[in-house]
C-alpha cells in the first residue's frame, strides 16, 4: 500500500470534480499539474484518512515540501506503519 | 505543545524574550504560570514585539498572510499567519466536520464578508466572489436591502450549496427571507455552520425549523483559528490541538466554573498567542461524558464579552449580563418570544433595548414591558436610568465589524 492507494484517492477527488483525463504517477505535482488548493488538499487528507482509517501527521500537510504524489504517500506510509 | 510553544517564543518574540530575561523560576512550565494574561490592547501598541524574528525575514516572510479580526471591540487587530501553519489548524475542524456531519471541505459553500484584502491591502468591497475555483461564494454583508437579498437568495438558489457558514444573524436575516417570500431552500443544502457571534436558543430553533438541517455552532478566533466545535450531541468540543484553552477567575485557572476564555495557540508561530484573553466569557468542562465519544473538554460560552460595562453617572461600572440577565428569565418565562436583542447606552441615564419578538407575540408587548420593569425594579443601580423599549424587524450586523453587538456603548469616556 502507498503510491497507488494514494493515486485511487486522488482520481476519486477528480472524478467527483468530472476531471478524469489526468493522468498520474508519482510524480505528479499537486499544484502545477492537479491544480489542488487547499481545500482540495484538506479534502484528499480527511477522505484518504477514512479509507485507511489513520491520521496523517500535520507535516503532510506542507504544500511546498510534498509538491508530489510519491513525497505525500511516504507520510501515508508512515502512517500505516505507526498502526503496526 | 504548550512546551514548545513557550520555547520558541521566548528564542524568536520580544515580548516573550524580555519577559522570559527577568523571570527567576526554573522552568517553562513555571514560567507560564507566571505570565501576565496577554490583552488585545497590548498587541495592539506594540505588533512589532509580537511578531517573530524568524518571520521579519527570509524565508520565513514568504508564507505571512495578514489576516483581520473583526474589530467587534473597536479595534481591528492585524493577526499574521504562516500561510503552512493556517492550513494545518484547519484540519482539525475538517476531520471533526467531515466525521460527524459528512462535510467536505470541497463542498460546495455559502458564506458571507465584511472587508476585502488583496493580498494584505484593505480594499472596497465587491458585492460578491467566488472562492476556491468557484467551490465557495461569498457575498458581502453590507447593504442587505431587500432587494439585494431577492438576488443573493436567487444567486444562492442557482449555485445550490451544500452547507452555509454563517453568523447567527445573517442566517437569521436569510431564514426570514426564505419564510417570507416562500423561496424553496437550495436542494442540495444539507448543513449550516454558524460562528463569530453567540447563538442563542431561540435562533437556533429558528434556523432549524425554516431550513430542517443540523445548526451547529464553531466557536475560533483570527488568531488561534478553530477552537472548540460542536458534536452531533450539543457540545462544542474543545480543539486541543490548535490551542489550550482556560478559563479564568482573575488570575486563577477554574474548572467547571464561569471566567474568562484565557486561550494559547499552539500552531501560529509567526505571531504567538500565549495566554491571551480573548475577551469572551465561559466555562470549562472537563468530567462529562459525551455520547459523541469524544473526550476533549467541552466549553460553555456565555452572552457578551468582558469588557461590555453599563457606565453609572457615579463612577459605577455594571457588566451588561446583569440586563441580558432579564432578557433570558424575561425569555424563558415566554417560551422565547425574545428572537434578538440590543441594549444600547446613549446616556449615563438613558438606555435603549431594541427587541425582535416573534411574529404571532406582537400582542404581548405590554407583557414584556412589565417584566423586564419588575426586574429591573429590583436593581437598585439602575433607579436613576430612563428605559425606553423599541420593537424592531431585525437588528442588522453592524457594517464596519460585520457582527450584531448584543450591547452598544455610545458613551465616549474621558
Amino acid at each position: 500500500m502507498g503510491i497507488d492507494e494514494v493515486k485511487n484517492i486522488i482520481l476519486e477527488i477528480l472524478e467527483e470534480e468530472g476531471e478524469i483525463e489526468k493522468e498520474i504517477t508519482g510524480n505528479t505535482k499537486f499544484i502545477e499539474e492537479l491544480a489542488f488548493d487547499s481545500l482540495r488538499f484538506i479534502t484528499l487528507v480527511v477522505k484518504l484518512e477514512e479509507k485507511l482509517d489513520i491520521t496523517l501527521e500535520e507535516d503532510a500537510l506542507l504544500f511546498d515540501v510534498n509538491t508530489s504524489v510519491e513525497s505525500f504517500s511516504q507520510y501515508v506510509k508512515k502512517a500505516l506503519s505507526n498502526l503496526r | 505543545m504548550l512546551k514548545k510553544m513557550l520555547d520558541y517564543a521566548i528564542h524568536n518574540v520580544m515580548y516573550y524574550k524580555n519577559l522570559y530575561s527577568n523571570f527567576s523560576g526554573s522552568n517553562l512550565i513555571e514560567f507560564y504560570e507566571q505570565l501576565p494574561q496577554l490583552q488585545k490592547t497590548e498587541i495592539l501598541h506594540n505588533i512589532e514585539d509580537h511578531t517573530s524574528n524568524e518571520y521579519k525575514k527570509f524565508p520565513q516572510n514568504r508564507y505571512i498572510d495578514v489576516h483581520y479580526t473583526s474589530g467587534s471591540t473597536g479595534h481591528y487587530l492585524k493577526v499574521l499567519w504562516d500561510r503552512r501553519e493556517h492550513l494545518k489548524s484547519s484540519i482539525y475542524l475538517a476531520r471533526m466536520r467531515y466525521n460527524y456531519y459528512g462535510i467536505i471541505p470541497e463542498d460546495k459553500s455559502v458564506s458571507f464578508f465584511t472587508s476585502s484584502y488583496y493580498g494584505n491591502r484593505l480594499v472596497r468591497s465587491t458585492d460578491f466572489k467566488l472562492n476556491f475555483n468557484g467551490k465557495n461564494i461569498e457575498f458581502c454583508k453590507i447593504n442587505l436591502t431587500e432587494n439585494r437579498l431577492y438576488n443573493i437568495i436567487n444567486m444562492i438558489h442557482d449555485f445550490d450549496p451544500v452547507w452555509f457558514n454563517l453568523q447567527p444573524s445573517i442566517a437569521l436575516i436569510l431564514a426570514d427571507t426564505y419564510t417570507k417570500y416562500r423561496y424553496l431552500l437550495p436542494k442540495s443544502l444539507r448543513y449550516i455552520e454558524l460562528s463569530g457571534e453567540y447563538l442563542t436558543t431561540q435562533v437556533r430553533v429558528k434556523l432549524e425549523s425554516i431550513f430542517h438541517v443540523p445548526i451547529v455552532n464553531l466557536y475560533g478566533c483570527t488568531e488561534a483559528n478553530a477552537l472548540a466545535f460542536e458534536c452531533p450531541y450539543g457540545h462544542l468540543h474543545c480543539l486541543y490541538q490548535n490551542a489550550l484553552i482556560e478559563v479564568y477567575q482573575e488570575n486563577k485557572s477554574v474548572i467547571n466554573q464561569e471566567g474568562n476564555i484565557v486561550i494559547t495557540s499552539f500552531i501560529n508561530h509567526a505571531m504567538p498567542f500565549i495566554k491571551y484573553a480573548i475577551g469572551d466569557k465561559g466555562r470549562i468542562i472537563i468530567d462529562k461524558n459525551c455520547s459523541c465519544g469524544l473526550e476533549t473538554p467541552i466549553i460553555e460560552l456565555k452572552y457578551g464579552r468582558e469588557n461590555s460595562y453599563i457606565l453609572l453617572k457615579n463612577g459605577m461600572q455594571l457588566n451588561v449580563y446583569v440586563l441580558i440577565h432579564i432578557i433570558e428569565l424575561a425569555n424563558e418565562q415566554t417560551n422565547g418570544i425574545i428572537e434578538q436583542f440590543q441594549i444600547i447606552q446613549e446616556k449615563y441615564d438613558k438606555l435603549t433595548i431594541q427587541l425582535v419578538i416573534k411574529n404571532s407575540y406582537e400582542n404581548w408587548k405590554l407583557e414584556i414591558e412589565s417584566m423586564f420593569f419588575k426586574f429591573i425594579a429590583e436593581e437598585k443601580a439602575f433607579s436613576d436610568i430612563q428605559w425606553q423599549i423599541k420593537y424592531v424587524q431585525k437588528i442588522y450586523p453592524n457594517e464596519e465589524t460585520g457582527k450584531v453587538n448584543n450591547f452598544v456603548q455610545l458613551i465616549r469616556e474621558e
